[in-house]
């Protein structure tokens, strides 16, 4: 099992986003002349990641969704390295493998090439490329993070799915955290309402630790934690077997909602 | 008047209070309390506050960009902890604690109160605050 370095993936994947829309190009790890593998990014999309040594994975992967027997498939690897084309492309072109398998299939491996390549929390240096790559399909950022939390922490994506689908609260943006280690790390796991970029995640992250640091000085945590701005927005936080939820209220019904939720059973 | 009386005054009207604190942030410098008879015993209260209004960066909660936070309130099984940063100078910070009978809305409106009363009568100038 891979021990999955959280902050360097979080960390690259926000490198992913900074780059100019409108770039092509690889996020290369590890030393100019022994690349561990890399990022293939088009227009600030990830096509696929590589890392050395997982290409027989994604041949399995492939194997595994397409209706292929081993003979031809090795027909076809071999022709694709000969001509140097892309095996999944070339399944998907010649009929053997339908376009969404070979989307889920790229998906998983990336994740799995991703954590192998932040394990090692190699640098990621960038290459631009002019004319792209053209993939058939293509991510965010965010659902390449999404792919490795599923990967990765399928307990906590369960878990926080079964808190959130109780919530109803379907109008209301609410991350969900693991803690990381001793030092009150975050990790993002799963994210409800719209679309959230890695970079925000990162930043909510960053600024929810101090929750967790607050309620540890005052020797316990809060069943309830509300953070206000100056413009009368608010967070609220709490923690549910073992991961913690920071709601993004912009509404005082929302916030309403969730403080009854949580504060309306008093303990005797 | 000095400090405490200042806070007494200010937070009258929080409903179940039972201690409060006025610090100087980073440091958690104690500027006056009322309610407790140790320092020391003010000290977790202080350190939480601490934790909560350290300067990193804020999400945004709307598209329109990130706004800063100035009240935290963290509520537990038999008490209610609020940190309100001084809205003139976010050095300033008061921390109130009171027991969970009260209304919560309630108490997050009397201590808003009571951090602009306190702003407006402490001559905070001796800390380097704008007063």
């Amino acid at each position: 099992m891979i021990a999955v370095s959280w902050p360097a993936v979080v960390e690259v994947l926000t490198q992913v986003e900074a780059l100019s829309p409108d770039v092509s190009g690889t996020l290369a790890f590890g030393a100019p002349t022994a690349t561990a593998g890399a990022i293939f990014v088009e227009r600030g999309r990830v096509c696929w990641v590589a890392a050395r040594g997982l290409g027989r994975r994604l041949r399995d992967l492939l194997q595994h969704h397409a209706a292929i027997p081993d003979a031809d498939l090795d027909r076809v690897y071999e022709r694709c390295r000969n001509e140097r084309k892309l095996l999944g492309e070339t399944l998907v072109a010649e009929g053997w493998l339908d376009a969404r398998d070979l989307e889920a299939a790229l998906r998983w491996h990336s994740a799995e090439s991703l954590a192998v390549l932040c394990a090692d929390a190699a640098p990621a240096i960038w290459s631009p490329r002019a004319d792209g790559y053209h993939p058939l399909t293509s991510f965010t950022p965010a659902e390449v993070l999404d792919d490795v939390i599923a990967r990765f922490a399928p307990d906590d994506v369960a878990a926080a799915a079964a808190e959130l689908d109780g919530l109803a609260l379907p109008d209301v943006r609410i991350a969900a955290f693991a803690t990381e280690g001793d030092r009150v790390g975050l990790r993002p796991v799963a994210f409800h309402g719209a679309a959230a970029s890695v970079t925000e995640l990162a930043t909510l992250s960053r600024w929810a630790r101090a929750l967790p640091l607050a309620g540890r000085e005052l020797g316990t945590a809060p069943r309830l934690a509300l953070a206000t701005t100056t413009t009368g927005d608010t967070i609220a936080s709490w923690w549910s077997c073992g991961l913690l939820y920071t709601a993004l209220c912009t509404e005082r019904a929302q916030l309403t909602r969730l403080a009854s939720r949580h504060l309306g059973a008093r303990p005797s | 008047m000095n400090v405490s009386t200042a806070i007494q005054r200010a937070c009258a009207d929080v409903p179940g209070l039972v201690r409060a604190v006025l610090v100087l942030l980073p440091d958690g410098f104690h500027l006056g309390s009322v309610g407790a008879d140790r320092v020391l015993d003010l000290e977790p209260m202080i350190r939480a506050a601490a934790r909560c209004l350290a300067a990193r960066p804020v999400p945004a909660i709307r598209d329109d960009g990130a706004a800063p936070f100035v009240e935290y309130v963290l509520v537990f099984d038999d008490e209610v902890i609020v940190v309100e940063s001084g809205r003139r100078d976010p050095r300033l910070a008061l921390v109130v604690a009171c027991d969970r009978e009260p209304n919560l809305a309630l108490v997050q409106q009397a201590c808003r109160v009571a951090i602009a009363a306190i702003e407006d009568t402490v001559d905070l100038a001796a800390w380097g605050m704008a007063s």
